[in-house]
């Protein structure tokens, strides 16, 4: 009977203390559970076998005739659009729209940037790739719809801006330009910066391009090519470039009919399409990959979110990649788990009408009297009418469709968190206000870009780029890759509440002309620092080239005294640049992938609960600050950025988190300091009370004792 | 005279000494958790275990006494009354002040029935009307974040209950640095405690002695 009692009180003094009384629990040990698919070199996951059924194509040009008869741009609108209802799909469709439905007035969009017109990409400024798309009215033009193709269509599907006006919603094929400037009839020379009329029939629009995902091999390289050229209808063409069904052929290309059916159709062993695969998410997002090959990493725009994050969605373990990394030997964990574990890019940014996936149900939309809604489309609709608004996360950055934000399944919603965890007291609180990157990204291993200073460019005409990160030059394989501690910021969640998260941070500093101001154009910061000939101007040599070598080093490149910055805003002003002044700002890039298992994730408590907690960690942002500009955050990132800027000894730019405790009450870490200094005051009086007590009756006892008995 | 006499009961004693202990410990593992980074004996995790663990002690050894207590209509002998504050209040603190120093008796002496001196009294009712009550509502509700934030967030969560929890450790801390000097002020410096320890008090006073031997008969 005592056993039971003592079994009881025990089980619940267990339970107090925070502990899972489970009985029994296997603890993996770190490093040595590989599961058996992933041992090591993972070959490629063998795709769906789509190719198969899919049956025949014809290839059809806009008019519906073969291109084999016409010789015609491939328009797969009316491809396509024969089985599925590509309207439809172009519509529902925030790859192809990118902010198209979600424009704004110039300075009304949720940035409040006087320049911006959306949220999306397709009218959102962003200082990585520089140039602002022009409305009607500016002078002079920045980016047309033309030239937003050129700039921007390599990472971008087609459909929506590229097919449609903004303001007419015709197509711009149909647009006739008239007198006046319009940034959807005309382009910006890039020589003379002039505006110059596009000739739409000429170049043709960019439909929504279902190649670039649906095939196994897309050429992306070639629909770039097209794309960079100014031939838009070529776009989807080219990038069946390589599989033996097109040849280039001046300034097109024509179909090889030997490739093709005796009745001039393609079939899917040609055209190997499939549903889309992790390699095509690649093509715009990232470079990194589930392959073969030893992860090596590439920092440029175009491997877009390893640039921004450093993160890299690879099964592949660390020690195994092509990468300089800092204590490479010890890296025994993949760069991503869920990579390692199968899961490709469509597992979770999945189409939401997909009945292969149970899709979370809004509890405001769902019938009161329902748990579950077992209706579902049958194959044949959803093949009909597959929703591209793929299911979405919510990130600092992605802030085009934020409608859809937390429509993707999150990590609550696939792992049951409260089932393990055994080792975390408080559980349920930590969820609560950490999100699952909090410690399951407890570290960045590759480099991310930190700086992007347009102040000064250098004679290609880019900007000045700092990386964090890594210990010399970023793509140089002798430089150290050492990764970093992301920033931990808190992000509002699909539930509405604000959680800690890791974060990149990124500053951009720019120069701004005009009321309302609007970035300078990059035409214009050319003219100012360049000469025609491709050298740095005399008057900017004058000014920044401090060893007088006729060239200015990276180090030269800073706007870091009044004068330099009088010097370059003189030579603006001299190229035609109205009231130029200097402008940062502050972008928070949300860290989702690099996910590591348990195992490998962040269970040290002190990292959190001590006074040098990553929490209010101090972060370098900048090494300078041109022009002694402090930037500003973003205002559309749906991020807290609690805290203040200082200025180092070394003049450089740190950010010193400092959160609230009314907001996020952390023990060890953030407490109110007042109150402690109360507290230890009273402590302290009291001992000295006492000590003074104490003295004064051992002071008193000698003197009585001295004097002899009253 | 000097006669040795029984105040202290057993469970008066273990109760005393249980929840000394439970104060000391979770004055250190509170320290602990708080003061991570510059004050690690035992790890984080264990110390947030041993708090609960033993806060809960303290909680269920407190309300023992509180029934024990009630249920031998000794209450009384806690609660002071308004003589305890004026004039026996300012005698007691005019002796701390000025008569310990001239070596005077002590103005009052402590029976078993009337063990608390006036300013005892008032200090204890504060502690366990006040202090007591409020770090074990505000430990209680932290704890209870464990498994829903809804009854802390009714009290402003733990941007609220964290500061009064720890505010009221280092009046907590302030008390025992007094309580333990205080004990020093006996007959002799270790008087108090070693009754404490014994149950058995020494009393001098022969006026004392005649009414405890009064009632004894």
């Amino acid at each position: 009977m005592n056993g039971v009692v003592r079994f009881f009180m025990g089980v619940m003094l267990l339970w107090i203390a925070g502990f899972d009384v489970t009985l029994a629990s296997e603890t993996p040990l770190a490093g040595t559970d590989f599961p058996p698919l992933t041992l090591k070199s993972p070959q490629p996951t063998t795709r769906s076998d789509t190719e198969r059924i899919h049956p025949l194509v014809r290839l059809l040009a806009k008019n519906g005739t073969s291109v084999l008869e016409s010789n015609a741009p491939l328009s797969l609108a009316t491809t396509c659009g024969a089985c599925h209802d590509t309207a439809y799909i172009a519509r529902n469709n925030y790859h192809a729209r990118v902010g198209f439905d979600e424009m704004t007035p110039p300075g009304d969009s949720r940035s409040k940037r006087p320049w911006d017109m959306g949220p999306g990409m397709f009218g959102r400024w962003n200082p990585l790739t520089y140039r602002v798309l022009s409305d009607r009215g500016s002078d002079p033009l920045d980016m047309g719809t033309a030239d937003w193709l050129m700039t921007m269509g390599p990472r971008h599907v087609g459909g929506g801006p590229a097919e449609f006006s903004r303001y007419s919603k015709k197509r711009l094929t149909e647009i006739e330009p008239s007198g006046t400037v319009d940034p959807e009839t005309h382009s910006v020379d890039p020589i003379s910066g002039m505006p110059r009329v596009w000739d739409w029939k000429a170049s043709g629009i960019m439909e929504l391009n279902c190649l670039i995902c649906h095939l196994k091999n897309p050429n992306n390289v070639e629909r770039i090519h097209a794309i960079k050229n100014g031939r838009f209808q070529w776009a989807a063409t080219a990038t069946l470039a390589g599989s033996g069904l097109i040849e280039r052929s001046g300034e097109g290309y024509r179909w090889l009919k030997d490739a093709f059916e005796p009745d001039g159709s393609v079939g899917p062993a040609m055209l190997r399409n499939a549903q889309p695969g992790d390699k095509n998410c690649r093509m715009c997002h990232a470079k990194s990959c589930r392959c073969t090959d030893p992860v090596v990493f590439e920092n440029s725009l175009e491997n877009w979110a390893a640039e921004t994050t450093g993160e890299i969605f690879s099964s592949q373990r660390m020690f195994d990649s092509g990468m300089n990394l800092k204590d490479k030997g010890l890296l025994s964990r993949p760069w991503d788990v869920h990579a390692q574990r199968l899961l490709e890019c469509i597992s979770c940014h999945y189409s939401m009408n997909n009945p292969n996936y149970i899709q979370k149900e809004s509890e405001a939309l769902k019938p009161r009297h329902l748990r579950f809604d077992a209706r579902r489309l049958d194959i044949n609709q959803y093949l009909l009418k597959p929703d591209h608004n793929f299911a979405k996360g919510h990130s600092a950055q992605g802030t085009v469709a934020r409608r859809l934000d937390g429509s993707m399944r999150n990590c609550r919603d696939c792992h049951n968190a409260a089932a393990v965890h055994e080792f975390l007291p408080y559980k349920l609180l930590h969820f609560e206000k950490l999100s699952c990157p909090a410690c399951h990204i407890p570290r960045v291993y590759a480099p991310a870009r930190r700086v992007t200073d347009w102040t000064v460019i250098n004679l290609n005409g880019e900007p000045t780029v700092e990386h964090r990160g890594v210990n010399g030059p970023v793509n140089d394989p002798a430089s150290r890759i050492e990764g970093y501690l992301p920033v931990m910021l808190l992000h509002e969640e699909s539930d509405g509440q604000y959680r800690l998260g890791p974060n990149n941070i990124i500053v951009s500093w720019f120069w701004v002309e005009g009321n309302p101001q609007r970035p300078v154009r990059r035409i214009d910061l050319k003219k100012a620092f360049l000469t025609p000939e491709g050298a740095y101007h005399p008057d900017v040599l004058k000014a920044l080239d401090v060893d007088d070598n006729g060239d200015l080093s990276v180090a030269e490149r800073r706007l870091d005294t009044a004068e330099k910055v009088f010097a370059v805003a003189l030579r603006l002003r001299q190229v035609g640049v109205v009231n130029p002044g200097i402008k940062g700002e502050i972008q928070p890039y949300t860290h989702s992938h690099g996910v590591a298992k348990g195992a490998f994730a962040m269970e040290d408590c002190r990292a959190c609960h001590s006074r040098k907690s990553r929490i209010n960690r101090e972060i370098e942002l900048a090494s300078y600050v041109p022009g002694d500009v402090m930037p500003e955050p973003v205002r559309d990132s749906n991020t807290k950025f609690i805290g203040g800027l200082y200025r180092g000894q070394e003049s450089e730019l740190t950010f010193r988190p400092a959160l609230d405790p009314k907001e996020l009450y952390i023990h060890g870490t953030l407490r109110p300091q007042w109150l402690d200094i109360v507290g230890i005051l009273i402590v302290v009086g009291s001992m000295a009370g006492i000590c003074l007590h104490a003295g004064l009756r051992i002071a008193s006892a000698q003197k009585r004792k001295k004097s002899g008995p009253k | 005279m000097k006669k040795k006499v029984y105040f202290y009961t057993i469970y008066e004693r273990i109760w005393h000494w249980l929840q000394a202990g439970c104060v000391l410990t979770l004055l250190f593992t509170g320290f602990e958790i708080s003061f991570f980074s510059r004050f690690s004996i035992i790890d984080f995790k264990t110390a947030v275990s041993v708090h609960n663990i033993v806060g809960m002690i303290l909680v269920v050894n407190a309300f023992l006494a509180l029934f024990y207590n009630l249920a031998g209509g000794l209450l009384k002998r806690y609660v002071p009354e308004l003589e305890d504050f004026s004039p026996l209040g300012f005698t007691h603190a005019g002796y701390y002040f000025y008569g310990i120093f001239r070596g005077d008796p002590h103005p009052f002496d402590k029976t078993p029935e009337k063990r608390l001196l006036p300013l005892q009294k008032i200090t204890y009712f504060i502690i366990l009307n006040g202090l007591l009550p409020l770090m074990t509502f505000t430990g209680l509700l932290k704890w209870s974040m464990k498994f829903t934030p809804v009854y802390a967030e009714m009290f402003g969560g733990l941007s609220v209950l964290g500061p009064i929890h720890r505010f009221g450790a280092w009046l907590f801390l302030s008390f025992v640095i007094v309580h333990v000097y205080m004990t020093t002020t006996g007959h002799t410096p270790f008087s108090s405690l070693v009754s404490m320890i014994t149950g058995y008090e020494y009393i001098e006073n022969n006026e004392t002695l005649e009414i405890l031997d009064e009632k004894k008969t």
